[in-house]
């Protein structure tokens, strides 16, 4: 460096050397040299040439910038990982800087971060690999104090600590009613189907500037969020959050190693998104009773009786699937014997069972002078969900006994009716939890009823033959609910609810 | 021998008890109570909504709450609607709503009880007994008779539900 100085007086010269700003501190020598150069100064003394005419030196202490750090890249540090890192600033000390190179330590309350490779490339970049072990904690999540510090051996040492500090990211942890569910010794869990999986996660927030940009959810199975029902527009199902920090599903079928993870993305105030974060993981096994759904037929043929209307003398005749009528007496409410096909659920000892019967294919004729038929009515709920037709001392029991009015105008009348009986289960509300349970699909029975009887003559006398029934009971066998069965996952489909009301023979 | 007449006792009781299950499950029953106080119950009405477009499904809730100290019946006799209810609709002027054709062609039985204090919903598609077609205002009630409490000519007595309006918009 050179400077410019003036002769104050014979004894003294003064002048100003500036100093490049990222000059350290350090021990220098200066010399002064004075020439003299006829072409400015008139004379040289002596009318001389240009020559040196003095020169002598003095040591002096320059007392330098300290190390100052301008950012550090990344500003979040993985846990479980190992990531080059680069400090950038100035007033480093290179290795060739006396009383280099500087010093860079890092530390975390956690003790979960440490320095390694560390390389002062210039005054103004250091590169070193940090190491966060996966103890990083994540409930809160912390930040390092990373220091660079330019050490002098005439002065006290310089130092710059980072700001913002780096902010340490946490492996996920997974939490369920209240425990860490993941991570070193975590235990398989397990749930019944259809009770809530509420699962929440750490960390919940982050530091420093630190947002959760981002989170992923995997898991096995079948699961969904929610289930709606509605008479009229059938069974819908939310399908499961699989993006946000904390969800909550069902499954609906049971299986073991049912695994769960979880990760997320970091973005820092300067909006630069980091997402190799490592994994939360947890494994279910989701149990179900074992439930199954057995047919009988209490009477398992048509037959026609001869029912009390209110108000009126005379009497209705109808065709059962079954052997039906009011009470002596009555001509309302209860109807008494047995009725045509049973459906019984057994296996599950908690709990309640929900029965939905779903018409596939309906239809009625009445021969005579002016035929009238009504349907196919098809895929359509018969009544209501749940159906209701289910006893009331024994509501693992549903039963049916589908039911043909034989106005006396018509000679014969035909009933075809196809339906199928699934069978849901809900559990018992999951304890220690206000969410409630869903009922999940477990089965279904397909079963018919075909019949035809005669008016016996003379007609309009309201006399009907013994029924010939050339269909009844199951079809097949029962039939275990499956995922692929359909849409809904093997909740049963419908279309709108049946409107045998609109018949009218 | 007061051994053996105890096993032979306690397996009669065991059968008893074994057939009046099988029974259960085989046999729609009744128990009848002639003697109750009218009205054995109480309907309350409620519809889904309180304005329906035109042409949309209108659906009501009858909550019908058993007054008694025994169970009471809830039979429901479905033919798209429950026929076990009158329904009663009347427009603005007070003049009955037009009526679908309706029959009972075909019906499904599912009978029902109600425990003492106890209640049951029931909903019902009431477009399909009314042509609402016309916007304006309804009001609708529905009746269920007593099973087991008649009047002087034995036809049986009837309760009665809360009115309710309804607004059909066009």
């Amino acid at each position: 460096m050179q400077g410019v100085f003036i002769c104050v007086n014979p004894d003294s010269v003064s002048g100003t050397v500036t100093l490049p700003a990222d000059t350290p501190t350090e021990n220098a020598t200066f010399t002064l040299q004075y020439s003299c150069d006829p072409n400015v100064d008139q004379p040289c003394p002596n009318n001389a040439a240009a020559y040196t005419i003095w020169q002598g030196s003095i040591n002096v202490q320059i007392i330098g910038c300290g190390p100052k750090i301008t950012s550090v890249s990344p500003a979040g540090w993985w846990a479980g990982q190992k990531q080059d890192i680069t400090i950038t600033g100035n007033c480093f000390l290179t290795p060739t800087d006396t009383g280099g190179p500087s010093k860079v330590t890092v530390s975390d309350g956690a003790n979960a971060v440490t320095l390694s490779n560390v390389s002062v490339i210039s005054s103004t970049q250091i590169t070193a690999t940090v190491h966060v072990t996966k103890d990083a904690p994540a409930d809160p999540a912390e930040t390092a104090n990373l220091t660079v510090t330019n050490t002098s051996s005439s002065g006290a040492p310089q130092s710059a600590t980072a700001n913002p500090a780096p902010v340490v990211l946490p492996v996920p942890v997974i939490k369920w009613r209240g425990k860490k569910i993941s991570g070193n010794g975590a235990k398989n869990q397990s749930v019944i189907v259809g009770q809530p999986v509420e699962l929440t996660t750490l960390p919940a927030s982050l530091p420093g500037g630190f947002t959760i940009s981002k989170s992923t959810w995997d898991m096995d199975g079948t699961t969904i969020k929610q289930y709606h029902e509605d008479d009229d527009t059938g069974i819908s199902v939310d399908e499961t959050d699989l993006d946000t920090q904390d969800t909550t599903f069902y499954w609906l079928y049971p299986d073991t190693g049912l695994n769960v993870t979880y990760e997320y993305c970091a973005t820092d105030p300067s909006n630069i998104q980091m997402c190799t974060s490592p994994q939360a993981k947890t494994t279910f096994k989701a149990t179900e009773p074992n439930i199954s759904l057995t047919t009988t037929e209490p009477y398992d043929k048509g037959k026609v009786n001869e029912l009390a209307v209110c108000g009126q003398k005379a009497k209705r005749a109808v065709m059962f699937y079954g052997n039906l009528n009011y009470p002596p007496g009555q001509c309302s409410g209860a109807y008494v014997g047995p009725p045509g096909i049973n459906l019984a659920a057994s296996g599950a000892s908690a709990g309640n069972y929900v029965f939905v019967q779903v018409v596939q294919m309906d239809t009625l004729t009445w021969h005579g002078p002016a035929p009238y038929s009504c349907g196919p009515y098809q895929v359509v709920l018969d009544g209501h969900y749940p159906f209701r037709g289910v006893y009331p001392n024994a509501p693992s029991v549903a039963y049916d006994g589908p039911a043909m009015t034989l106005p006396s105008k018509y000679t014969s009348g035909e009933r075809d009716f196809d339906a199928t009986m699934y069978l849901l289960w809900k559990p018992d509300q999951l304890s220690g939890t206000g969410t409630a349970s869903i009922p999940v699909p477990i089965g279904y029975q397909e079963w018919y009823f075909v019949a035809t009887t005669d008016q016996k003559l003379p007609i309009g006398n309201g006399k009907w033959t013994k029924p010939n029934t050339t269909a009844h009971g199951d079809i097949g066998g029962y039939q275990a609910s499956q995922a692929t069965d359909n849409a809904v996952y093997g909740y049963p489909e419908w279309n709108g609810v049946s409107d045998i009301a609109s018949c009218t023979p | 021998m007061l051994k053996k007449n105890f096993r032979r006792t306690l397996l009669i009781v065991m059968l008893t008890f074994a057939f009046h299950m099988l029974r259960a499950q085989g046999d729609l029953q009744y128990t009848p109570h002639p003697n109750d106080t009218y009205p054995t119950f109480s309907l309350t009405l409620k519809a889904k909504a309180p304005e329906f477009r035109v042409g949309s499904l209108v659906r009501i809730t009858i909550t019908q709450t058993n007054l008694t100290k025994h169970e009471i019946d809830c039979t429901e006799e479905w033919t798209g609607i429950d026929s076990s209810y009158q329904y009663e609709a009347t427009d603005e002027d007070g003049k009955p709503a037009e009526e679908k054709p309706r029959g009972t062609g075909a019906f499904d039985v599912h009978n029902c009880s109600i425990p003492p204090g106890g209640s049951s919903d029931n909903s019902v598609l009431v477009d399909r007994i009314f042509k609402f077609d016309r916007p304006g205002k309804y009001v609708i009630r529905v009746s269920r008779r007593e099973v087991d409490l008649k009047d002087e000519k034995g036809e049986p007595l009837v309760v009665w539900s809360n009115p309710i309006t309804i607004t059909i918009t066009g």
